[in-house]
């Protein structure tokens, strides 16, 4: 894996190595790809379908009704969020 | 005199308590005063409640059971440590992040508020590998955890604080969560009992996901019975998590006791892969306390291949689902904060999230999201969840001829900390024996085997999914034939 | 040049009472920022999602109501995107590709064009959750930050895509408001409200590049960005010049399409289908269920008004597009039998004044049996038809008190010169004897007003009706020489 794909997967989840992290983690991600591929080369695994949920159960379905009905400011964004005006504070987005 | 306090067995101090209220706070000290003594050198607790909390805590409860009339609750007076990646209204809850360093959550997870509705109060948050990403404490962003046994050693991980603190005599019942061995790992380090239950059985609501089809609080004690104690109170159907269960919660004491009881003779598989790849100490130990448990029961040797590929699925489902999970670390609605003004969300998230998360934590997410692009995700993802299917019938099979699986927990004696660090695949492949119970989501349990050259080691046994009460059973004979129960580390 | 324009519709399930995975008040609108939230929809660390059983059940409504075939399980996934007006960095939604299976696929929706019947396709119906809002103090150039209200996010939006079927603006047009009568009728939006229908179209010239137009604000702006866009397109083709694929967004103040100079989202939405979530099985008799309660839709409603009032085709589909017209039709219709006349009235003049005044038809204060009033007072001539037109509008804001207009302006006296006219011919129809005498003898006349001034109860103005008569005399006179 080239320090390429480093850089693109740096971008696609917005986290960054610094230099001394960037190249142990290109050695590490290499090593550990190197034990994902075990399975490339399972050709019995083609027959079984993924098994995205353990158990066979359904999402249970919830009524349409409204518990607790909230009339003031959400007190938790006031604690651990910066707010303007009741709005939460947020990094531009780029002008469309 | 209330020393007596620190190794005694919950179930004991509920009968104590019961007799005489006022014991609760004789307990409550003697806790306290044990962490005033080892914790420093320990480290299991990120967060501890002050006593005083606690005190009054107990006191308004005794006051309002007093005036509303009704019965005392179960198991009041009993305190827990809580992992730190289970939210607590109102207590911190870091997960062993700075990105989540001073994050107060405004609701409780639901085993918080069964345990609550117990009458169980929280001491204490517990040190924790980085959002569980890691097996020996390690990771987490604020100090390792040390093993009581040997200080130089780790607890295991990820939940190896609340492993740390049950050996140190800090608490008397600990919560964890085990998503590749999370729980069972500690357990078998620090020589104490831990459960993964089956998937769903427990609810996840509130709990801090790291990869959401494979994550389960379960419970951690330093006997069989306390296990069972805390696996009733914490389990069942929760509404709010649409993975839960639709299974109503179930006395595991009970059916302890009916086991015990009856006492039937099942059949247990010795699974030959997982012993001949350990450490010969490991194995001869581990062989030892499953010796004693063969001389009732009908063992039979079985073979399981692919117990590496088995590691390398995991760590792509893993991975992936974690990369989605934490996603949503932002510091905009909660966590580590930046300056915002002029910048724009793909600098400022960035930003935060390379400050507030660590060096694995990172490099998982990285690689979650390889694992799940475009190009990628059929190879590694995809295939991965067919791996998982295979896994799982194979296991069924299995499980028609056994009742239970064994093998050692961990193939290695507790590392020495620092140990990994050159070579992470060997840390990840020591989850050999684990994740197997996790990817399937069956139910699996740590149980003491025995010291190997004075290092803790146990033995883990596996079974279908809803067989709880056999785990526990099985864990309650061999408790009985080792007499590992109850022991707290000199430190 | 062929044209191809297909559509993408998200559709707010405001009928809800709280939000898609949630139970918090989805009643959003003109709340203080921040209220209607909650661990699950704030995406709080440790919270999960629970679906709204109604929402499946107004997907499924709609999906049946737009012919399309429905999925035995619905299976959510995770679409990710770092976005601050989505608080988890990530979308639950659906896919549709090998293994993801949309709610619903492959309908359809018959429109009219031209008097032509035409089917557009539906490819598919997705169940997905809206994000929050953002905000800017200023305008979005000067703003050094943004704000953002999650009241929003979490609600439950239907996505509606179809193929691109239709080759005008005028048929997008067309088909938006049969898909929006559809959705009302079924009760599962009110589409009146802001935000509640959003539409993002595609087109392309056959042989070139799909553009995406986003941001297009109301329905009305649908035809004017598609026009336009199909323009711009059409001119660079001509000119030899190549469309390629982009996105590009209506600016609607300036009347044009504009190419989005941000930062393109990472196209890698890295989907799977979400853990939280188990697929949900969707039973024939959960089917059945929402079958058998739905109402009466547009088709169905076109075809038995045809029926049951003998209407065209044109006049049906008018009135029933209109739910609230076709409502205040049958209401109307109860106490009124002539019902093309009553058909007529409402869609020309009545309509009119309505989207003139822009009233909410929900706060209409004139009723059916006014019309009907007005409708008989017609027959009977005591008001003509310029009258009705000039009052129209009065009628329609509620202002008039029919009864008091009549006695105020004495409206005993039918001189509407139509109106005599026709009983003259029927009065010379029914005495051919008296028209013969009256040929003959000027005086006779009088016996032919006499009977025109029965017939109307002698309300017809007797000057009038004496010139009538003489004149058609004089017609027959002319035509027998």
């Amino acid at each position: 894996m080239s320090e390429d794909i480093i850089t693109y997967l740096e971008k696609l989840v917005l986290v960054k190595f610094n230099e001394d992290e960037k190249e142990r983690v290109r050695v590490e991600i290499n090593r550990i790809v190197d034990l994902f591929n075990l399975l490339k080369n399972m050709k019995e695994l083609d027959i079984y379908e993924p098994l995205f949920h353990v158990h066979e159960i359904s999402s249970p379905l919830r009524d349409d009704e409204v518990l607790d009905k909230l009339d003031e400011e959400y007190k938790m964004l006031k604690e651990n969020a910066v707010l303007v005006q009741g709005y939460v504070k947020a990094p531009k987005t780029m002008v469309e | 005199m209330s020393y007596r306090y620190i190794s005694m067995p919950v179930y004991r101090l509920v009968e104590e308590f019961s007799s005489d209220v006022n014991k609760v706070f004789e307990y409550i000290d003697a806790i306290y005063d044990r962490i005033e003594r080892v914790e420093n050198k320990v480290r299991a607790f990120i967060t501890i409640i002050p006593r005083e909390y606690i005190y009054n805590n107990v006191e308004a409860l005794l006051k309002k059971v007093k005036s509303s009339g009704s019965a005392v609750p179960k198991l009041f007076g009993v305190m827990i440590g809580v992992k730190d990646n289970i939210t607590t209204m109102g207590i911190r809850t870091t997960c062993g992040s700075k990105i989540l360093e001073n994050y107060i959550p405004p609701y409780d997870a639901t085993v918080i508020v069964k345990l609550k509705n117990a009458g169980v109060f929280i001491h204490g948050k517990t040190n924790m590998d980085e959002f569980a990403m890691g097996s020996t404490t390690e990771t987490s962003a604020f100090y390792p955890t040390r093993n009581p046994w040997d200080l130089n050693r780790s607890p295991g991980g990820s939940s190896g604080g609340s492993g740390a603190a049950l050996a140190a005599g800090e608490a008397s019942i600990a919560l964890g969560s085990d998503t590749g061995g999370s729980i069972r790992n500690p357990a078998a380090y620090t020589m104490i009992y831990g459960l993964k239950p089956t998937y769903g059985l427990v609810s996840r609501f509130g709990l801090i996901a790291y990869a959401s089809s494979m994550d389960q609080i379960g419970p951690m004690a330093r006997n069989t019975t306390d296990l069972a104690l805390l696996l009733s109170v914490i389990s069942g159907n929760d509404s709010k998590d649409s993975t839960s269960l639709p299974i109503e919660s179930i006395d595991y004491v009970k059916a302890l006791d009916d086991y015990m009881y009856k006492e039937p003779r099942l059949r247990i598989g010795i699974l030959k892969e997982l012993f001949e790849g350990s450490d010969d100490c490991v194995k001869k130990t581990v062989y030892s306390s499953v010796d004693k448990l063969c001389s009732y029961h009908d063992c039979i040797e079985i073979s399981m291949p692919y117990t590496k590929e088995a590691v390398a699925a995991y760590y792509i489902i893993a991975m992936a689902e974690a990369s989605s999970n934490l996603a949503r670390f932002d510091g905009i609605r909660y966590g580590l904060k930046t300056y915002i003004d002029g910048r724009n969300w793909v600098d400022v998230y960035t930003e935060v999230r390379t400050k507030g998360f660590g060096y694995e934590v990172k490099k998982r997410i990285a690689l979650g999201a390889y694992v799940l692009s475009m190009g990628y995700r059929d190879m590694y993802y995809i295939r991965a969840l067919r791996f998982r299917r295979m896994l799982r019938e194979k296991l069924d099979d299995i499980f028609n001829n056994v009742d239970a699986v064994a093998s050692p927990t961990m193939p290695i004696l507790p590392p020495r900390l620092g140990e990994f660090f050159e070579d992470p695949l060997k840390i990840y492949l020591a989850d050999i024996s684990t994740v197997i119970a996790n990817l399937s989501g069956y139910p699996a349990i740590s149980i003491p085997a025995g010291f190997c050259n004075n290092l803790p080691t146990g033995l883990q046994l596996m079974s279908k999914p809803l067989s709880e009460s056999i785990l526990l059973y099985l864990s309650a004979q061999l408790e009985d034939r080792t007499k590992l129960r109850d022991i707290i580390a000199e430190v | 040049m062929k044209i191809l324009i297909g559509l993408e519709i998200h559709v707010q399930l405001t009928a809800l009472a709280s939000k898609l995975f949630c139970s918090t008040d989805s009643n959003y609108r003109e709340r203080n920022p921040n209220i209607c939230v909650c661990p699950v929809c704030l995406g709080l660390p440790g919270s999960l999602p629970v679906v709204n059983r109604k929402a499946i059940e107004y997907a499924i409504a709609v999906a049946k109501a737009l012919n399309c075939e429905i999925s035995d399980k619905v299976i959510f996934v995770r679409k990710h995107y770092f976005y601050p007006d989505l608080p988890k960095n990530y979308q639950i939604s659906q896919y549709d590709g090998p293994g993801f299976t949309p709610i619903a696929r492959n309908g359809y929706i018959k429109i009219f064009v031209d008097g032509k019947s035409k089917n557009i396709r539906i490819r598919r119906i997705n169940v997905e959750e809206d994000p929050g809002k953002i905000y800017y103090i200023g305008g979005i150039e000067e703003a050094q930050y943004s704000l953002i209200d999650y009241n929003r996010s979490g609600i439950a939006l239907l996505e509606i895509v179809t193929e691109p079927d239709m080759s005008s603006p005028k048929e997008a047009r067309i088909f938006l408001d049969k898909l929006i009568a559809i959705l009302e009728y079924l009760g599962v939006v009110d589409t009146s409200l802001e935000g509640s229908f959003r539409v993002d179209a595609n087109i392309s010239i056959e042989g070139y590049g799909r553009v995406e137009v986003k941001n297009i604000g109301s329905i009305k702006d649908v035809e004017k960005a598609l026009t336009y866009e199909i323009i711009r397109q059409k001119r660079i083709v001509e000119q030899g010049g190549v469309v390629s694929r982009e996105t590009r967004h209506w600016d609607e103040r300036k009347g044009v399409t504009v190419p989005l100079r941000a930062k393109e989202f990472e196209e890698d939405y890295r989907y799977f289908p979400d853990p939280d979530l188990p697929p949900i099985k969707i039973s024939s008799d959960m089917i059945n269920k929402v079958v058998s309660a739905l109402p009466e839709l547009p088709d169905q409603r076109i075809e038995r008004i045809i029926k049951q009032y003998n209407l065209d085709e044109y006049r049906a589909t008018i009135l029933v597009l209109n739910k609230w017209l076709a409502d205040f039709f049958e209401e109307g219709a109860k106490i009124y039998s002539n019902y093309k006349k009553l058909a007529d009235m409402l869609i020309t003049d009545f309509l009119r004044w309505v989207k003139e005044f822009s009233i909410d038809p929900k706060r209409l204060s004139v009723k059916p049996h006014t019309i009907v009033k007005l409708l008989e007072l017609l027959d009977k001539g005591v008001l003509s038809i310029k009258m009705v037109k000039e009052l129209m509008p009065k009628v329609v804001k509620g202002d008039l008190d029919i009864d008091e207009y009549i006695k105020l302006k004495g409206y005993t006296k039918i001189d509407d010169e139509s109106y005599i006219e026709n009983i003259v011919l029927e009065v010379f129809k029914e005495n051919p004897k008296a028209v013969e005498d009256a040929l003959k003898d000027p005086k006779a006349i009088n016996f032919l007003i006499g009977a025109v001034m029965k017939k109307t109860e002698g309300k017809a103005d007797p000057k009038k009706t004496r010139d009538i008569i003489v004149n058609m005399l004089r017609n027959i006179k002319d035509l027998n020489r």
